[in-house]
């Protein structure tokens, strides 16, 4: 009996242990710190500064992106501004770095955007989101990995505006090699300002968990 | 003084009066249907070019018609046991042959592609032969051939298709029960002359029955129930809904434009002696498709569609409403096509029974209602614009949208028996640098529109996707697997080789509305 419980106790006492040591948090990279000034010290993005919120996205797309921005498919376009200082950070790192990074950041919980105080026709913006968007982006604006297709919600307003103005007007998506880049120009170029307008709306009102 | 005063009663009784003569309502204008004109009906054979024989007149032809093309030479009969391949049966037959299948379980996906074939179940003691998908497979029967005919089988556990036509013309649909299967239960799609008859079905995710971009139709004496949509006729002319008993779907009878499909209009549909009862199952499709928009307890959807009519339906206990009329710009899940008349015109209303109706209506009906201070639940609401449109009896319904409408100047359809030609028209010619176009239309177009979501992802997106891969289309569509969570899977379709594979896929990405 005795030796019973003191397996028992053994064993609950391994796996309080292991499982705690999952919880344990990932360790924030020092190169987190050059993200901090404009994407915020949680990932959470900064409007003002039309930086997007890094925490909540997918880890996949994040690291493409980040390989992008290094390998010139994005932020190269003299307009670019954003993306030309972001390449020039993306340059600092190597490999390894990138990998801690985006491991660190999928451990952060997504940001709450709901302060923009924008405002859009939500029938209109379903529907045309649903046509154009939620193919790829998923019917919640949730993203989809099968389509290498970032998530949108929890997103900021401003900084989804630039980038489809971006890919409208051939700033982004028009390297050869960045094929999911060309795909979603060429759905941005089917966006009329209006449709857009609302489509960004109804983004903003989606709450994905 | 006096003249202050004089001017002040003068005044209240001028407010007196506009009370008293708005509220006096004019007697309003009783139209029986047992006398008056009929409707002459919106088709002209003579101006059909598909019509080779014009000259048969209406007198000689039989109420109950046939569709498919008489056979001058009895063909084989091939009967397939319980444990066997219908589809074995189905290849080895010849045109003009009749495929009878026995009792039994069949797990499989049937594809005719030749002409002249009648797949014909055999009841016995009410045992039928049942095609049963086993969630496992996407359809049940494909038809790519003209006069085909199915009767008397049982489908179910299919994940996509009942039964599909595929730009087959000249068909009889008919006896069939199908349940629990997928995204549609019979549709016939690009199909001129044909007949959905007899038929039983229930819990479709999308359309029980949905007769695509077709022309003379007859779908009658169904029993349609527990689907998302009863009945729908979509960009679709020439067609006739008759005595079909439509119950607890989300919407009953449908008559839509679907924007960005090829096939560009809806008219001509009568909507005539059927039981809409009950039409508020919840809605079960996919969020964000077409059908999602519906409403649950709309008994009649006319949205975009021409010449609708509707007459002596019994419309009951609908809770939205009775009969709802839209244009695109007000209807959910749905975008523009520049191409598409977003306007329903030339709706007709004549005699219909309506109880009960609009007792749990939705927001935007009871906005409706205030614009013209009416009060109670809608039987008829009409949003958005609607040109020429009549209806008769007004009166006796809750109505908003439709004090306008003219009356109409006739009070039924009995000129127009049926839509189905006397004979048959020929079979459909493919050019081979067709082919890929046909395919598009004939199947593609069954669940992706240009520029919208239906069932699966729009045209445009695909056109981003595969820019300038069509073989990658090709090579999907052969064994599709599940990349959208919120989206049905994708049938494969093998069954085409791969020259028509590609094909289809390099005019799907040349599709520009």
């Amino acid at each position: 009996m005795v030796v019973r419980f003191i397996i028992f106790i053994f064993f609950f006492v391994f796996f309080a242990v292991h499982a705690n040591s999952q919880n344990l948090p990932t360790r924030q990279p020092k190169s987190f710190q050059q993200c901090v000034a404009c994407h915020g010290d949680s990932a959470q993005g900064n409007s003002d500064l039309k930086a997007p919120a890094l925490a909540g996205q997918s880890s996949g797309y994040l690291h493409r992106q980040l390989h992008n921005f290094t390998n010139g498919l994005r932020g190269k376009h003299s307009q670019d501004i954003g993306g030309q200082q972001m390449a020039a950070i993306a340059k600092k790192l190597n490999t390894s770095e990138i990998t801690l990074l985006v491991n660190y950041i999928a451990t952060l919980s997504e940001p709450q955007i709901n302060d923009e105080k924008i405002a859009g026709d939500l029938k209109n913006g379903s529907r045309y989101y649903q046509a154009k968007c939620g193919a790829c982006h998923g019917g919640v604006a949730q993203g989809n990995n099968m389509f290498k297709a970032p998530r949108l919600a929890a997103q900021n307003y401003a900084y989804l505006t630039l980038q489809m103005a971006n890919f409208q007007q051939g700033v982004r998506g028009t390297e050869k090699q960045d094929k999911y880049g060309r795909q979603m120009a060429m759905m941005a170029k089917t966006v009329s300002a209006k449709e857009l307008h609302d489509i960004l709306y109804f983004i903003n009102q989606q709450k994905v968990k | 003084m006096n003249k202050f005063v004089m001017a002040i009663f003068l005044i209240a009784a001028f407010v007196i009066g506009m009370f008293y003569g708005s509220n006096k309502q004019a007697a309003p204008i009783i139209t029986s249907n047992t006398g008056g004109a009929s409707y002459s009906g919106g088709y002209d054979k003579n101006t059909d070019k598909e019509v080779v024989n014009k000259k048969v007149t209406a007198k000689n032809a039989s109420t109950k018609k046939s569709a498919v093309a008489k056979r001058k030479v009895a063909g084989t009969t091939h009967v397939v046991n319980d444990g066997e391949s219908i589809m074995a049966a189905v290849e080895l037959a010849k045109p003009g042959d009749t495929i009878q299948i026995m009792p039994g379980k069949y797990h499989e996906t049937v594809y005719i592609d030749k002409d002249d074939i009648r797949l014909i179940g055999v009841i016995k003691g009410g045992k039928r032969a049942t095609l049963d998908g086993q969630k496992k497979l996407n359809d049940a029967i494909l038809y790519s051939g003209n006069n085909i005919v199915i009767e008397n089988l049982m489908i179910t556990q299919y994940k996509g298709n009942g039964i599909m036509g595929q730009a087959g013309n000249n068909f009889e649909i008919r006896n069939n029960i199908i349940v629990d299967t997928g995204v549609y239960g019979i549709f016939p799609q690009l199909g001129k002359n044909g007949i959905v008859e007899y038929n039983v079905l229930s819990g479709i995710e999308d359309a029980a029955i949905y007769i695509g971009m077709s022309d003379n139709i007859q779908v009658a004496y169904n029993d349609v129930f527990d689907n998302v949509a009863g009945i729908e006729i979509e960009n679709s002319r020439h067609a006739i809904v008759e005595h079909n008993n439509v119950h607890n779907n989300t919407g009953g009878i449908l008559a839509f434009i679907t924007p960005g499909l090829p096939i560009k209009t809806t008219f001509d549909v009568i909507i005539r002696h059927n039981f809409i009862d009950n039409n508020n199952h919840k809605n079960f499709a996919a969020v964000g498709s077409t059908v999602a928009g519906i409403p649950a307890g709309t008994g009649i959807l006319i949205m975009a569609a021409d010449e609708v009519i509707v007459e002596d339906n019994l419309i009951t206990n609908n809770k939205t409403a009775g009969i709802l009329i839209t244009d695109h710009d007000n209807a959910p899940n749905t975008t523009l096509d520049p191409d598409a008349d977003p306007a329903p015109d030339k709706v007709m209303i004549l005699n219909n029974l309506m109880l009960n109706n609009g007792y749990d209506t939705i927001d935007e009906a009871k906005a409706l209602m205030l614009t013209e201070f009416k009060q109670g639940n809608p039987d008829i609401l009409r949003v958005g614009v609607s040109r020429d449109s009549c209806i008769i009896n007004r009166h006796r319904y809750v109505t908003v949208g439709v004090k306008d409408w003219q009356e109409c100047t006739f009070t039924n359809t009995d000129n127009i028996k049926s839509y189905i030609l006397d004979e048959p028209v020929p079979a459909r010619k493919i050019d081979p640098s067709e082919r890929g176009k046909v395919v598009y239309m004939g199947i593609c177009a069954g669940c992706h529109v240009y520029s919208g979501r239906m069932v699966g992802p729009p045209v445009q997106v695909i056109q981003a996707l595969y820019m300038d891969n069509p073989q990658g289309i090709a090579d999907f569509i052969a064994a599709p697997t599940k990349k959208r969570e919120d989206y049905p899977e994708m049938p494969p379709q093998n069954y085409l080789d791969e020259k028509t594979r590609l094909a289809a896929a390099k005019f799907m990405l040349s599709v520009t509305k």
